[in-house]
């Protein structure tokens, strides 16, 4: 008998390792979700993706909340308590992100991915 | 339209000629690599045909730097009726930034991937020797299927718009760099990562090379030099683009698991366990098989990660907004990926694993030696690497399977890599100790011992320090830390686990640092890089993992005070300094440091739905902590817009109730200077203002004070006799972040002696170029097994 079992078990932990880390990925992925599942989801790191209804947008001086409306894919419309660090281009912004989580009908956020259609690449033509 | 038109001036030749000249030169790039390719593969045939296959090379990179001055002609020149020159620069940009924006786009950037390759083709394969042919082929091929993605998406296209009657003129200005990226960390930062990436395509091509040429020995010492350059180089790379990221983001950390800073990173660590196997194989000559994979994965993986970014699968989780690549593009890119893994794998397959077992000295004993504990942390790196290309992947695994998206967050990567890095610093501290001969668990426990103890030692010391706020390190004490997604336990014990870990390497690099320097200096650069990751780690987690952050809102008159941090603003600025690049802000910051003058930029550039705030942070350094600022841009307006009211109405918007009651004319109707003064009600919180903002003709209106709003009168409506109010904050309101971030110049510390010992090992361990012919195959082989009897200078001296 001569089975090298140094390679054997190095193979096998390797791939318990390999699948640990996608189980762990793929088990605590924050998912991208529409209004509905946010509802749904008691997760408190969902990723809640829509349109910016920018006649919306609400400053609340006093506690310092932001407050606007997002429209998901479906067309279904969450209001968004954001209360993260100010943002710098949240009028140019068309699609948003909003990172948090449902309470009481409200999305609360603290974290928003901003896209803006101009920053990097931009559809606008010279002026001529 | 038209007159306007007029004006402009018509685009000069030499211009036209570097647009065209480009366009060719890419094409050419492509016909001269497959030349060479041709010379090359009937070399053997013909002598002739080698010259083919070198001179085509040459010539076929030398068409690539041509391609790369054309554009930087076109940039240097303000060539604005280029697509990409208007896209990406303005006339009024600074000459370093003029170079940058030349690769601040797609186009740019895979011309600049196709650079840097096509420089270390040029250095390296005159050192490949035997290994030549092979060497140049698979890279001839590589560099012409970036001279096709470069075809199908060329930086070189004429605006259609500014082809105005047969003629071709130039727009005075371009779109202009993006904000962040003009710093001086864009003008040298890429430009080292993609020679980082370049220098992968050497040691991919190697090792396929090796099995092609089935003599898995002789590359392994030659290689070494390339593979510790291309580790330095594009770990250098990496940092810089942290401290970019540092000190004008915002964000107030140095990494973020961004999928753009994976994609750099995967590579990376395979790099390290190359150098590693490679180790092995030259002291053990076993390793054979491994090395010649782990010399592949670094570019697999790179243009995996390169084709994951610009297909847009990642979309929405990556801050970097990349433009989608055109789909012709893309399918050569991952026609280039599938055919590199494809037949990687299958040169593997048919012939590497067969010359390892070939070539293979028998095992090790097994043991505590070097090897095994080499071989172990090549398993944990090689892990890691996975984790993390399994995490960047998982937008577009997760799109693929269940079509939707779905994103990781820092702290998951955090939780599942621990899994490694823990053991991964323990090998850091004690592999050092091994010899290549083995001493067995308990000679190593000895020598270790020491180092342990004194690491545990001073680990006490330094959680003693970190619950004393008051000696200096104002650590959060309450936050906490989910470990292994089961166990809750304060943070600030973790982070002292954590740092034990660092002490632990580091004492024990310092300790055989002090012991080479009297036996053999060359085995010092090792030592010197596994201190500086050892502390650079430490300065990456006490400065996140302890980091404090509190948000702050100053006004003029109302200063903000949260964390023992008092923020006042000593005046506002002027409306006409807003506008210059250079303008910064000044807040005076009284903390438990003293009182600091912070000193944010915050400017305006003109942009197409009006004026667009940049702001940079200001960081104030302190020996034990950075205080670190971000300011967002200034709220000054209250509603998103104007709104419209008609005389008499009465509306809430945003909690503000609005009544307009008309307006009065002063003056006469179309002559300068006529005034018209509205009557406003502005009730909030139960308090109630009537004001009279007033809007002229020729000259700015008055928007007076009411509580805590000014009330504007910005247009008027004479049919109606309706007008356009806006509310504006009494005082413009500056948004701050404060983030406490401790122990900040261990990154920078480390940063420097990982650098320090990369270029240390790389100096000895150069080796001189070997003509072909030469080596002998045979011989090489031969010599190499000779020299690999000699256990290597790197086995430690024994411990009194």
């Amino acid at each position: 008998m001569n089975i090298r079992f140094g390679p054997i078990f190095t193979f096998v932990l390797v791939a318990v390792a390999i699948i640990g880390v996608s189980w762990a990925f793929i088990a605590n992925a924050s998912p991208y979700v529409t209004v509905s599942e946010a509802s749904k989801s008691g997760a408190n790191n969902v990723h809640l993706k829509g349109t910016l209804d920018k006649t919306s947008i609400r400053n609340d001086v006093a506690n310092h909340v932001i407050t606007f409306k997002l429209k998901d894919v479906n067309g279904d419309v969450a209001t968004v308590d954001y209360s993260g660090p100010p943002l710098q281009d949240m009028n140019q912004a068309s699609e948003l992100v909003a990172i948090g989580r449902m309470k009481n009908n409200r999305f609360v956020s603290e974290k928003l991915l901003i896209k803006c259609p101009s920053k990097y690449e931009g559809k606008e033509k010279p002026q001529i | 339209m038209e007159d306007l038109s007029l004006s402009l001036p018509e685009a000069p030749a030499w211009a036209m000629f570097a647009g065209v000249a480009g366009r060719v030169l890419v094409y050419a790039t492509i016909v001269f690599f497959f030349a060479s390719i041709i010379g090359w593969l009937r070399a053997p045939k013909s002598p002739g045909m080698e010259r083919l296959g070198k001179v085509g090379f040459w010539l076929g990179a030398c068409c690539l730097f041509l391609t790369f001055a054309c554009l930087a002609s076109l940039f240097q020149g303000n060539q604005f009726q280029y697509d990409y020159v208007f896209g990406h620069a303005e006339s009024n940009l600074e000459l370093k930034y003029k170079i940058a924006a030349i690769w601040s786009g797609q186009q740019g950037s895979f011309l600049l991937w196709a650079v840097c390759s096509a420089i270390f083709a040029l250095i390296a394969a005159p050192r490949t020797g035997l290994y030549r042919r092979w060497f140049s082929i698979p890279y001839a091929l590589f560099l012409a299927a970036l001279g096709a993605i470069l075809a199908y998406e060329t930086p070189f296209n004429v605006i259609p718009e500014v082809i105005q009657n047969g003629k071709i003129l130039v727009p005075p200005t371009g779109r202009g760099l993006v904000p962040a990226l003009q710093n001086y960390w864009v003008v040298i930062h890429p430009p080292t990562i993609f020679l980082g990436f370049g220098s992968l395509t050497v040691l991919f091509c190697w090792s396929l090379s090796a099995m092609l040429n089935r003599n898995p020995i002789a590359w392994v010492r030659m290689v070494r030099p390339w593979a510790i350059a291309s580790t330095a180089i594009l770990g250098l790379g990496l940092m810089m683009g942290g401290f970019w990221a540092y000190e004008t983001l915002g964000w107030g950390g140095f990494w973020a698991w961004d999928p753009v800073e994976n994609v750099s990173f995967v590579p990376w660590v395979f790099g390290v366990a190359l150098l590693h196997g490679l180790i092995i194989q030259s002291t053990k000559g076993t390793y054979i098989g491994a090395n010649l994979v782990l010399g592949g994965l670094p570019f697999l993986f790179f243009v995996y990660g390169t084709f994951l970014t610009r297909s847009g699968f990642l979309g929405d989780s990556s801050v970097h907004s990349f433009a989608e690549m055109q789909r012709g593009a893309l399918w050569v890119l991952m026609g280039l990926g599938l055919a590199t893994l494809i037949g990687f794998l299958a040169v593997y397959l048919t012939s590497g694993r067969r010359l390892s077992r070939e070539f293979s000295k028998p095992p090790n004993e097994g043991g505590a030696n070097r090897e095994s504990l080499y071989r172990t942390s090549n398993i944990l790196l090689s892990l890691l690497a996975a984790a993390t290309a399994i995490g960047m992947s998982m937008p577009f695994l997760s799109s693929l399977v269940s079509k939707r998206n779905v994103a990781i967050q820092e702290w998951l990567y955090h939780q599942v890599l621990s899994w490694v890095y823990v053991p991964l610093m323990i090998l850091l501290a004690v592999t050092p100790f091994a010899s290549w001969r083995s001493l067995g668990w308990k000679a190593l426990w000895s020598k270790v011992f020491n180092v342990l103890t004194i690491s545990v030692g001073l680990t006490g010391f330094a959680l003693l320090y970190l619950r004393h706020p008051e000696w200096g390190l104002n650590a959060d004490q309450d936050k906490t830390t989910l470990i292994a997604g089961a166990l809750d336990v304060k943070t600030v014990y973790w982070v002292a686990f954590l740092i034990f870990l660092s002490l632990f390497a580091t004492i024990g690099n310092i300790w055989r640092i002090v012991e080479s320097l009297r036996r053999s200096p060359m085995s010092i650069g090792g030592f010197v890089s596994h201190l500086g990751i050892a502390v650079f780690m430490a300065g990456m987690i006490l400065s996140r993992g302890l980091e404090r952050h509190e948000r702050f809102n100053v006004t003029r008159s109302s200063p903000d005070e949260k964390m023992g941090f008092s923020v006042t603003l000593k005046e506002d600025p002027k409306p006409e300094q807003l506008f210059d690049r250079n303008h910064k802000m000044s807040f005076d910051v009284t903390g438990p440091d003293g009182t600091f003058v912070a000193r944010p930029g915050l400017y305006y550039t003109e942009g197409p739905d009006g004026p667009k705030p940049m702001v940079w942070p200001h960081i104030q350094r302190y020996g034990t902590h950075d205080v670190y600022l971000a300011m967002g841009p200034p709220a000054m307006a209250f509603w998103e817009n104007p709104e419209f009211f008609k005389p008499g109405e009465r509306r809430t918007i945003q909690d503000v109730t609005v009544t307009f009651h008309g307006y009065d004319m002063v003056g006469q109707p179309g002559t300068a200077g006529t005034k018209f003064v509205g009557k406003v009600t502005v009730e909030y919180r139960g308090e109630q203002f009537e004001a009279n903002p007033t809007f002229a003709i020729g000259e700015p209106g008055t928007m007076p004070v009411t509580g805590q709003f000014r009330v504007a009168l910005s247009k008027i409506d004479a049919a109606t006799q309706g007008a356009e109010l806006q509310l504006y904050f009494r005082e413009a309101v500056y948004p701050i972040e404060i983030y406490y971030k401790p122990m900040t110049g261990l990154v920078w510390a480390g940063a420097g002696i990982l650098a320090l010992g990369g270029f240390l090992a790389a100096f000895y361990r150069r080796t001189k170029p070997t003509k072909p012919g030469q080596t002998g195959e045979l011989d090489s082989i031969q010599n190499s097994d000779s020299e690999n009897e000699v256990p290597n200078d790197n086995a430690p001296a024994p411990i009194a």
